[in-house]
């Protein structure tokens, strides 16, 4: 297979949306509920987020005493794949800015 | 209930007659409940499945937050050949006897479980205090019955997790 020698064309207007897009700049935040267990949690965020264990229980606790984690913060793209697959396990997850 | 782990992975669960209609009924239920189109379930139990908090904030907003919840429909339709598949291998409902789990459903099982925890307390409105053991042994009639299924599932998926 050969490798494209066409240079990219880059629409003025669109380096913003583009370097937004691949920025780190959402973050995304797990919030405490009364039915999880803080067992579960914690096997989520290993299983999710690829935490070691200490690091899923220092968030799990996080969550449980504060009433939310930030546990990534990450492009728009990876997210927003974090937080879906937060709110596939049940787990109260939501997506914020993080300049907000 | 015992629970210990197959040579080569996976969980074997030792139950007792009640356990096993308990997780029949469980099972049973979740199959209807993840068929059912996220409008048309309790408004509670929408909210703990395919809760909308947060998406209109993070610029997720028509197509895309029905995309997002349809995405998160779509993974609940999934797990509906594993329910299956562990209903059929679970003892007779009723009856004492040995349920195998093999080891790559141990994470949808363990997420089904917790689903099925979520849905009983959002049918009751179940808050902190509501799942406290005390409030258990309280409570009386259709109560109950859900705060029986919450606290065993989750010490079946306690025993799960720390097997």
């Amino acid at each position: 297979m050969q490798a494209s020698t066409t240079t990219p064309e880059v629409v003025p207007g669109q380096e913003t949306d583009l370097s937004e897009a691949f920025a780190r700049g959402w973050r995304v935040v797990v919030w405490n509920d009364p039915v999880n267990l803080m067992s579960y949690v914690v096997f989520v965020f290993m299983r999710v987020l690829g935490f070691d264990e200490t690091k899923a229980k220092q968030h799990m606790l996080e969550v449980h005493e504060q009433g939310k984690s930030v546990v990534a913060v990450e492009t728009r793209e990876k997210a927003e794949f974090y937080c879906h697959r937060l709110q596939e396990f049940g787990l109260k997850s939501t997506l914020e800015a993080a300049t907000a | 209930m015992k629970i210990s782990k197959i040579k080569g992975g996976g969980r074997q669960v030792e139950l007792v007659g009640p356990e096993s209609a308990l997780l029949h009924q469980v099972l049973e239920g979740l199959t209807e409940a993840y068929q059912t189109a996220p409008g048309e379930l309790d408004p509670m139990v929408a909210n703990l499945w395919y809760g909308r908090a947060g998406l209109k904030e993070a610029g997720i907003r028509g197509e895309e937050a029905i995309h997002w919840i349809e995405g998160l429909h779509e993974v609940r339709l999934g797990r509906q050949a594993a329910l299956q598949r562990w209903i059929k291998s679970l003892p007779k409902a009723g009856h004492p006897g040995v349920w195998k789990i093999a080891e790559e459903d141990v994470e949808t099982l363990v997420a089904s479980l917790n689903d099925h925890r979520l849905r009983r307390a959002g049918e009751f409105d179940f808050g902190e205090g509501d799942l406290e053991v005390k409030a258990m042994e309280k409570s009386k009639g259709d109560k109950r019955v859900a705060l029986v299924e919450i606290h065993f599932l989750a010490w079946l998926i306690e025993l799960i997790l720390h097997e």
